[in-house]
């Protein structure tokens, strides 16, 4: 079995049998503490400021937002193509339908060109942000550099093997490895923010809301 | 000095035979899939098909590709595969549809022309390689690589 087959095969199902799988033990294990730890939360449940909260961090409408306008809009976009270009990707969905025989539409290839090169310039600007604001480097760790390092991985040897730039193969097989690396650390590190994010909007939306405090 | 005519005259025909059996049998070897018409914008170089290696090499019967198909069977016939016979070319029948989606494709006579390429080129090679046997190639760039753009 070629290196190519093995991450497109074995390796593969098992990025996404621990990504989905550490996902839902992360969101089980998060009801079981809460139940333990925050038992008020669920007399005080409300679906309207649960949807709130969500919808006021997600658009962003809140005064982080209005504080930080670069930074959210730079942040804003970058989750946007960071999900819209893998997913919606010529090369992906080719692959999708012939494996699965299922489609969805696809992106022009230059448009999602040039949505990686977005997702890698937005990438460095937050690694910068980083490392050269000081309220922001006492927060940071190394694993969040590295956490970057493995979240742009993809899309930069994507980008080069999209142009076939050094070798194709290698840089190919490093794409397929970034990408399921990538998979993998989701639910053990902070890229779990991915769902968990909405869990905690969410608490935090009807702990506030419960005061009727907006938490936006 | 007519048996000097005969052998040249034998000698004519046995070359022209030739040639004719030879052209019968004729190939072309490597097949640029450029169709200006169908192809209108591209975002990937053209695919450079080998079309000689797959029966040289490979050994494989003009009618596991080539195909007309008829209550489900392939009756396309080797002698129609000429230029502009309905079976020689995948376009013939696929039809070239603009836009960026792949339909499900429960029905294989309506696979757009792309599909049918990636189906019958990849889908192979990936059937292949998983016997184990040596096979094609089976990644984007592989089928279309860069280098061998036209100028």
């Amino acid at each position: 079995m070629s290196l190519y087959e093995l991450l497109r095969g074995p390796l593969l199902w098992l990025a996404f049998g621990v990504f989905i799988g550490g996902m839902i033990v992360r969101v089980v294990l998060f009801f079981q503490l809460s139940t333990k730890k925050d038992k008020p939360i669920y007399r005080f449940f409300s679906w309207k400021w649960l949807w709130l909260s969500i919808f006021h961090w997600i658009v962003p409408l809140n005064e982080t937002a209005k504080k930080n306008p670069i930074t959210t809009a730079v942040g804003f976009i970058f989750h946007f193509c960071l999900l819209v270009t893998p997913l919606f990707l010529l090369a992906h969905g080719v692959l999708w339908y012939e494996s699965w025989e299922i489609s969805w539409w696809s992106l022009p290839e230059t448009v999602a060109d040039y949505m990686t090169l977005i997702t890698i310039g937005c990438g460095i600007f937050l690694a910068l942000r980083r490392i050269l604001l000081p309220y922001v480097r006492v927060v940071t760790t190394t694993a969040d550099y590295v956490l970057l390092g493995v979240t742009l991985a993809p899309f930069v040897t994507g980008y080069l093997a999209y142009h076939q730039y050094f070798d194709y193969y290698t840089v190919l097989i490093l794409h397929m490895f970034f990408g399921e690396l990538m998979l993998v650390v989701i639910p053990f590190t902070k890229l779990s923010h991915f769902i968990m994010f909405f869990f905690s909007r969410a608490v935090t939306g009807m702990e506030f809301g419960r005061r009727r405090a907006p938490s936006w | 000095m007519r048996r000097g005519y005969f052998l040249v005259w034998m000698s004519i025909l046995g070359i022209v035979g030739l040639l004719w059996a030879v052209n019968l049998n004729a190939q072309p070897e490597d097949i640029l899939l450029d169709d200006q018409s169908v192809f209108t914008s591209r975002s990937r170089p053209p695919v450079e098909f080998p079309h000689l290696r797959h029966f040289d090499d490979a050994g494989i019967e003009c009618s596991e590709c080539h195909h007309r198909f008829k209550d489900g069977e392939n009756i396309v016939d080797e002698a129609e595969l000429e230029e502009d016979g309905e079976g020689v070319k995948c376009a013939s029948c696929h039809k070239h549809k603009p836009g960026f989606r792949f339909e499900p494709d429960l029905d294989p006579t309506q696979r757009t022309l792309q599909q049918a390429y990636h189906r019958m080129c990849t889908g192979c090679h990936r059937q292949v390689s998983k016997e184990n046997e040596t096979s094609g190639p089976v990644t984007c760039g592989e089928c279309h690589p860069k280098k061998k753009e036209p100028k």
